[in-house]
């Protein structure tokens, strides 16, 4: 074929043809191109609402560590003279039934619950990503065996599950995350198989086999790094659950149990006397929705950030 | 859709076989005997072991036990001799059961609404209180919702009763302490999916014909929107029954859940066990009837399982 006959488009003009001006900074004419990784930062950044939650669970981890260091009282004396007195300058929070101050076991509630719902919150990851990455990552009959058995696993009330293991294992942290973990994985397992899957027809996982990479070095080292951001969202929005289930369990007198206090259990002591003495109430139960409601702010933030489909604002 | 009905009526079964046994072996895992206390002499526990058979090898135990699983029986309550699992579940499951369906309806009702009205003033003020009303309704706990209303409502000011489930009135408190959760979630899941649903090209062939926005959301926007909300009924009645539990607790509400928290205890393990496998049945029934509806609402899955 030959493309002088074409009429239709006549060649232009030679004498047109004039250099373009060498253009100084071209990379500045273009958009900012940044990775996955600043991209979410600047995007979560830049969110307001998000920050909040952030700066106020830091806040709480803070007064965790330090909180009960900042009153004169340990949360275990009791003392039935001072049983039900109302907050003051003395007991900043006041105290209850058995006059133990509430501020001091609620700080030492925050240890406990924010420590139940960071590890459980890892050990889900960690089982997750592993048993996720294996069955999206080898695909075939073990995927589909897995799959089954998460399937199954699944259908099965996960606060049952809980309760059960909880009466059987008898009280303690321990318990509440080895029955918190024992069920919670398996979201953050579908969550990995799914990434995994999508990511293991990339050419960089060729080119990974083509140098002769095995496959669990693979996995590891190529495949889990990418599908990090879904991890960390998920991840973040399971501690908030997992404190809420210890809370739950404590509640139903099946968790952590006095002298220890967790916010759960406070409530649960506080059950019979808040009718007359609200701090006993008021005090863990709001700062438990206080975490609740900042990890969960903080962990959509998250997922926001993460979302190709929101803009930097 | 008949291939897919007994998948996941196959699917149910296995599940409760594995959770039965995984009850069944946690209960005997569990140290001492249900029998043992100060009051009752060896010869006492002896007997009431053979008496209930608990003095066979356990594989014969395990086999009784799902015999009987199969036939409907759940065993007898140890604290309450004499009475039998199956009579206190269905004593008691009247009252679950209605506030549970009330709870149901609310949730799916305000929910919806909510979700829509947030996604129809998208990203203005109503919108934004709308979404912070659903955070705050998904991390605020059940029991806390609860207590803090009885104490407000039921004590401070004495406009409800505390306890009991006596009139139309007292299910108010209890029903809002179950369904905060549920309308948080439903809120959510109906304005994310109205908003992209209000960008398709048919949303803007309906206002072009000039309808108004009401009828355009209504009619058109509603119908697609709705189809997440459905998937969302199964694990609905899971969170609307584990909250039964708290909630029943904190009302005094002669319920199952009442019964399943004294169960836990008194560690009464055939009332708990019993407890648990029926609550395990009513969630996976409704799962499955979350997911016929799905099928059924969504024409796509009509279309690629062959009708």
């Amino acid at each position: 074929m030959d493309n002088t006959t074409d009429q239709r488009r006549p060649l232009p003009d030679p004498k047109k043809f004039i250099p373009l001006k060498k253009r100084e900074n071209i990379q500045q004419q273009m958009a900012p191109s940044y990775t996955t990784w600043k991209l979410a930062m600047m995007k979560l950044t830049s969110n307001k609402f998000a920050m909040a939650g952030g700066v106020v669970l830091i806040l709480l981890i803070l007064m965790a560590i330090f909180g009960p260091m900042m009153t004169k009282y340990d949360f275990r004396t009791t003392s039935l003279l001072n049983s039900f007195l109302p907050p003051g300058a003395d007991h900043y929070f006041g105290t209850d039934d058995l006059g133990r101050d509430i501020f001091a076991r609620s700080w030492k509630g925050a240890q406990i619950s924010l420590t139940v719902g960071i590890i459980a919150a890892l050990a889900d990851v960690i089982l997750g990503i592993i048993i996720g990455g294996i069955m999206g990552f080898f695909g075939g009959k073990v995927d589909e065996v897995l799959n089954k058995i998460t399937e199954i696993l699944y259908s099965i009330p996960y606060l049952l599950v809980v309760i059960l293991l909880g009466v059987v294992l008898g009280q303690g942290m321990l318990t509440i995350i080895i029955a918190l973990s024992a069920t919670g994985w398996i979201n953050m397992a579908w969550i990995v198989r799914g990434q995994i899957k999508q990511l293991k027809n990339q050419e960089y996982v060729l080119a990974a086999q083509a140098v002769g990479s095995g496959g669990f070095r693979i996995l590891f080292k190529h495949l889990i790094p990418n599908t990090m951001g879904p991890i960390i969202v998920t991840m973040t929005l399971t501690v908030p659950s997992a404190i809420f289930a210890e809370a739950f369990l404590s509640f139903l007198g099946l968790g952590v149990q006095s002298p220890a206090a967790s916010w759960g259990t406070m409530i649960n002591d506080s059950i019979v006397s808040y009718q007359l003495y609200p701090w006993t109430l008021l005090f863990p139960a709001g700062l438990l929705c206080i975490a609740m409601l900042a990890f969960n702010i903080f962990g959509d933030g998250l997922r926001d950030a993460f979302d190709p489909k929101t803009k930097v604002e | 859709m008949f291939r897919f009905i007994v998948r996941r009526l196959i699917n149910i079964v296995i599940s409760l076989v594995v959770l039965a046994s995984a009850t069944f072996f946690l209960m005997k895992a569990v140290p001492g005997n249900p029998f043992l206390n100060e009051k009752n002499s060896q010869a006492t526990i002896d007997a009431m072991m053979k008496y209930y058979g608990l003095d066979k090898p356990l594989w014969q135990q395990y086999l009784t036990y799902m015999k009987n699983l199969f036939q409907g029986e759940l065993g007898e309550s140890l604290k309450t001799p004499g009475r039998f699992v199956t009579d206190i579940i269905s004593q008691s499951f009247g009252n679950s059961l209605k506030l549970g369906l009330v709870a149901v309806v609310v949730s799916v009702i305000v929910g919806v609404a909510l979700g829509m009205i947030a996604a129809m003033y998208n990203r203005k003020l109503i919108d934004k209180i709308a979404v912070f009303v659903a955070i705050l309704g998904i991390s605020i706990p059940n029991f806390v919702v609860g207590s803090v209303m009885q104490y407000l409502l039921g004590v401070k000011v004495t406009w409800f009763n505390v306890a009991g489930l006596a009139g139309p009135m007292d299910y108010v408190l209890p029903t809002i302490a179950l369904s905060a959760l549920p309308i948080a979630f439903i809120t959510r899941l109906t304005r994310s999916s109205m908003l992209e649903v209000l960008t398709a090209d048919y949303i803007r062939t309906a206002k072009a014909k000039g309808l108004s926005p009401m009828r355009i959301v209504l009619r058109h926007g509603l119908r697609n929107a709705i189809l997440p909300v459905v998937t969302y009924l199964g694990p609905m009645s899971a969170n609307v029954i584990t909250g039964s539990v708290v909630v029943e607790k904190i009302y005094a509400i002669a319920g199952l859940g009442k019964f399943f928290t004294d169960s836990i205890a008194n560690r009464d393990y055939p009332l708990i066990m019993g407890i648990t496998l029926f609550y395990a049945v009513i969630l996976m029934v409704a799962r499955f009837l979350a997911d016929i509806g799905y099928a059924l609402v969504d024409p796509r899955m009509k279309k690629s399982k062959g009708g």
